[in-house]
């Protein structure tokens, strides 16, 4: 008689935390997921060829992708290095510098751009000098674009491809040296090799985030098509003025980032993989 | 060529100070139990040690490798690992995984200037030598441990170098690939031009590898010979245990030896510091004290057993730290195990005394 | 039941009620979607209705009048719409939001650049020059609609550096030094007080920048959205308006 009741006290006090459960699992799914398909069911599909004809548009798409790789390659020269002293090298001040190189991730992009604005604008920090001595002036020009992305999209990189130092045994490096090689070819020829996945997946994430960037461009390099008018600021106008043109671009955005997540196979879920 | 590292360096927990010389052709086991600083003086002589860096570094001292001097702490001389003629097989091969095998062999004469496809020739005829160029391109994850350091062994010896240097190239192998890379290391190290030190805790590799001995114990030479003269003649209790032997020191007037708060009646009179050694098969052991003929004797517990085929080997505490060896039978008489209570004795003729 | 799940149930409920309680109870909400240049003069007149009614609380929807015309069109809930220009606010009545859109207030284009004019911009002609940087609204919102028709009247070809979204921001870049010089309103340049300077242009009568206001159909407060609108045309309306750099409609 007792084993017939027992289970079942024990199935009654679990079902209402099962169901619980359950929902937050499906509420969870459906935040994630109805938006994309929401994206889906609106998109104009007689259009789209017609719409990704239109010169404007692809100037858009083809400044983006300029300026998202531009970016990319701009993280991986200065993000590189930074990785490795971060991963390799112990100082006083490590944990700020480290916290310095996060805080873009977390901090409210155009909160980003009214600091890029402060340090390089024409009367920042950097930018004043700059202006003064070269006439060089960064905001309003697509090179602003470059460095507002890159400002946000940099710590992906750091990242990722610090995990990677640290997966890498610096005893094989030791290794390397014992058979004569220099420090610049153990890098060469033993480092970056080892590095490579981290650094395929940094520079990806690096790239996909670049892409998408809009609070610290539009407030630091401002609004032009054809020079600083990316994919992200192209859809915002386009929202009110021709919502089948801002659904198309996002369309494109969004496969472009699927594509990417799907490509990387969960590596930049942690090195190692 | 030859090798002479003299070398004072400071450790976290530890100072090393040791002075190795091995000639052309000769190859030297450093021996010594763990943490006894053995495979640190083997990093200082490849020049992996950095000076300098914060942590640890050569304090005083000189290594000279082939007549060229590659540290010299009072001249401030320091020549980087890469620049030095070291080749190292290390416990846990360290091959370099994103290379195929013959990659990984060629890297060292690559390094040094050689072209691509000469270096890719000496590889191959090194993988030869070790019996793996059926695999040259594979790359290490698919060999099992005894195969990656017959190539970490080839790879070291490919680029030439003046020096050969093996941090327990075995350890890490099972009982069985041990024996099969022993053979080869064997061959390839009666072979070797240059000197060579092999680091290892394990005495049978030391004994078939090795022409010369030297024994490293808390950072410091305690023996240096031949086997024969080390198992003949031990000057630690580490040496002798490791020999098979019980050495304890104490201080000789004719034939009574203070050792510790006990004293032993030996059957030669000496004087001065001795060594008193004795086999562990002429300790005998009992539950109660032994009476009879005035005997050796003291109370001991005991602090574990191995079983060594017939015969049951008893590690001892108490005043002497000994080990004894009795049969099966003996332990089952005697009801010993762990934190079991028993005299030990030994007599007179059994003790040899040595002059320390 | 177990009394956790009780206290669960209880939550859920309460949070599922409104509106059970009578509107006298209930703190009232007025909530105004008005252009982002009638930004501090409608935070006097709010203040001024507030004070009047007590217990209600006036909630500005500031942005653009283009993006706020998109947000009433998707259904948006809004009291009362005040645009910068007509265009916006046909497109809400169009669509059935609004009814009776009446003019309240005028505005002027004004040159907005860093106080002390350092470029000695005098003119929209000025605005060609190769040495200066210059920012427009874009075209989407009424002032860029304003500013283009403007320039082209007067005959000048600007390239802008930048063409933002909206003509605070626009402003904002002179106010930061990043640019030169802007097309702004007259009542924005006053709203930053002394951090930019307005170069006034000659008078055009073809501008013609009205603000029309309306109420929006089908928003909860009608009454009160009523004498609102009101407050726009009597006297203290208008002197809060006058104040902050607006004209009469």
């Amino acid at each position: 008689m007792t084993a017939a009741t027992e289970p079942r006290r024990r199935r009654a006090g679990e079902r209402p935390v099962t169901a619980l459960v359950g929902l937050a699992l499906t509420a969870g799914i459906v935040l994630l997921v109805l938006p994309l398909l929401g994206l889906l069911a609106r998109t104009p599909w007689s259009r789209i060829l017609a719409l990704l004809g239109e010169p404007a548009l692809r100037e858009t798409l083809r400044l983006s992708l300029l300026v998202s790789v531009a970016s990319a390659a701009l993280s991986l020269v200065l993000g590189v290095p930074l990785a490795w002293l971060l991963a390799r090298v112990s100082f006083p001040g490590k944990r700020l510098l480290r916290a310095l190189c996060v805080l873009p991730m977390v901090l409210p992009p155009v909160v980003g751009g009214v600091a890029l604005l402060a340090a390089f604008g024409r009367r920042g920090l950097v930018g004043a000098p700059l202006e003064r001595l070269t006439g060089i002036t960064l905001p309003f020009t697509t090179a602003g674009v470059v460095l507002a992305v890159t400002f946000v999209s940099l710590p992906f990189l750091v990242v990722t491809v610090e995990a990677g130092f640290r997966g890498l045994d610096a005893r094989i490096e030791e290794a390397a040296a014992t058979l004569g090689a220099s420090r610049w070819t153990v890098i060469r020829r033993v480092s970056l090799p080892m590095l490579a996945p981290s650094l395929a997946a940094g520079s990806a994430l690096a790239w996909a985030r670049a892409l998408g960037e809009f609070g610290a461009s539009i407030t630091f390099a401002g609004n032009l098509g054809g020079s600083t008018r990316t994919v992200p600021l192209a859809v915002y106008l386009e929202l009110h003025r021709d919502p089948d043109a801002a659904i198309v671009l996002s369309l494109v955005l969004l496969a472009v980032s699927v594509a990417i997540l799907v490509g990387l196979r969960d590596r930049y879920l942690g090195v190692g993989r | 060529m030859s090798l002479v590292a003299e070398v004072t360096a400071r450790y976290a927990d530890f100072v090393l100070d040791a002075r190795v010389e091995v000639d052309d052709g000769e190859v030297v086991a450093l021996l010594g139990p763990n943490g006894a600083g053995k495979s640190s003086l083997l990093r200082i002589v490849a020049g992996l040690e950095r000076r300098g860096d914060g942590r640890i570094g050569i304090e005083a001292g000189q290594v000279v490798i082939g007549g060229v001097t590659v540290d010299d702490v009072a001249a401030g001389v320091h020549v980087p690992a890469a620049e030095r003629r070291v080749g190292m097989v290390f416990q846990d091969h360290l091959l370099f995984p994103h290379l195929d095998l013959t990659d990984n062999v060629a890297f060292g004469p690559r390094s040094r200037g050689t072209g691509r496809r000469e270096a890719r020739r000496v590889a191959l005829d090194w993988l030869e030598r070790v019996g793996l160029a059926d695999r040259a391109d594979v790359r290490p994850d698919a060999l099992s441990g005894g195969q990656a350091q017959r190539v970490a062994l080839a790879r070291a010896l490919a680029g030439d170098p003046a020096v050969l240097l093996l941090d327990e190239p075995l350890a890490a192998l099972d009982v069985e690939t041990r024996q099969e890379v022993r053979g080869l290391l064997r061959d390839h190290l009666r072979s070797f031009e240059g000197p060579v030190v092999l680091v290892t805790h394990d005495p049978l590799e030391a004994l078939t590898l090795a022409d010369r001995l030297v024994v490293l114990e808390d950072g410091r030479v305690s023996q240096s010979g031949t086997p024969a003269e080390v198992a003949r003649r031990p000057r630690s209790s580490w040496v002798a245990r490791l020999v098979g032997i019980n050495l304890v020191h104490g201080v000789a007037a004719g034939t009574e030896v203070t050792v510790g708060a006990t004293t032993l009646t030996t059957a030669e009179p000496v004087d001065g510091p001795v060594d008193v050694l004795f086999h562990p098969h002429a300790v005998a052991l009992h539950r109660t004290r032994p009476g009879g003929s005035p005997r050796n004797t003291w109370r001991a517990v005991v602090d574990g057993m191995d079983v060594e085929g017939p015969r049951v080997r008893v590690h001892l505490d108490g005043p002497l730290p000994v080990v004894a060896e009795v049969t099966p039978a003996a332990v089952a008489d005697l009801g010993l195990s762990e934190a079991v209570e028993v005299w030990a004795a030994v007599k007179a003729v059994e003790l040899h005394v040595e002059p320390r | 039941m177990r009394p956790r799940h009780v206290l669960v149930l209880l939550a859920v409920a309460t949070a599922a009620c409104d509106g059970g309680a009578s509107a006298a109870d209930e703190p009232a909400v007025l909530t105004v979607f008005a252009a982002a240049s009638l930004a501090e003069a409608f935070e006097d007149v709010a203040a001024e209705l507030e004070h009047r009614h007590d217990g209600l609380e006036v909630r500005l929807n500031l942005a653009g009048s283009h993006t706020l015309a998109g947000q009433l069109l998707e259904g948006a809930d809004g009291d009362v719409f005040a645009s910068a220009d007509d265009v916006e606010m046909a497109r809400v009545v169009a669509a059935g939001r609004a009814a009776d859109p009446q003019p309240f207030a005028s505005n002027d284009l004004v040159i907005a650049v860093e106080p002390g004019n350092p470029k000695a911009v005098t003119s929209l002609a000025d605005l060609a020059r190769d040495d200066l940087v210059v920012v427009l609204p874009i075209g989407d919102v009424p002032a860029g609609r304003y500013a283009a028709a403007a320039l082209e009247r007067a005959g000048v070809e600007v390239a802008p550096a930048s063409l933002e979204v909206d003509v605070r921001a626009a402003l904002g870049k002179v106010v930061l030094g990043e640019a030169d010089a802007a097309i702004v309103y007259a009542s924005d340049v006053a709203a930053v007080g002394g951090r930019a300077q307005a170069v006034a242009l000659p008078p055009d009568p073809a501008a013609g920048i009205r603000y029309p206001v309306a109420v929006v159909d089908a928003g909860r407060q009608p009454d009160l959205a009523a004498e609102f609108i009101e407050l726009l045309f009597d006297d203290t309306g208008r002197d809060l308006l006058r104040r902050h750099g607006f004209g009469a409609p």
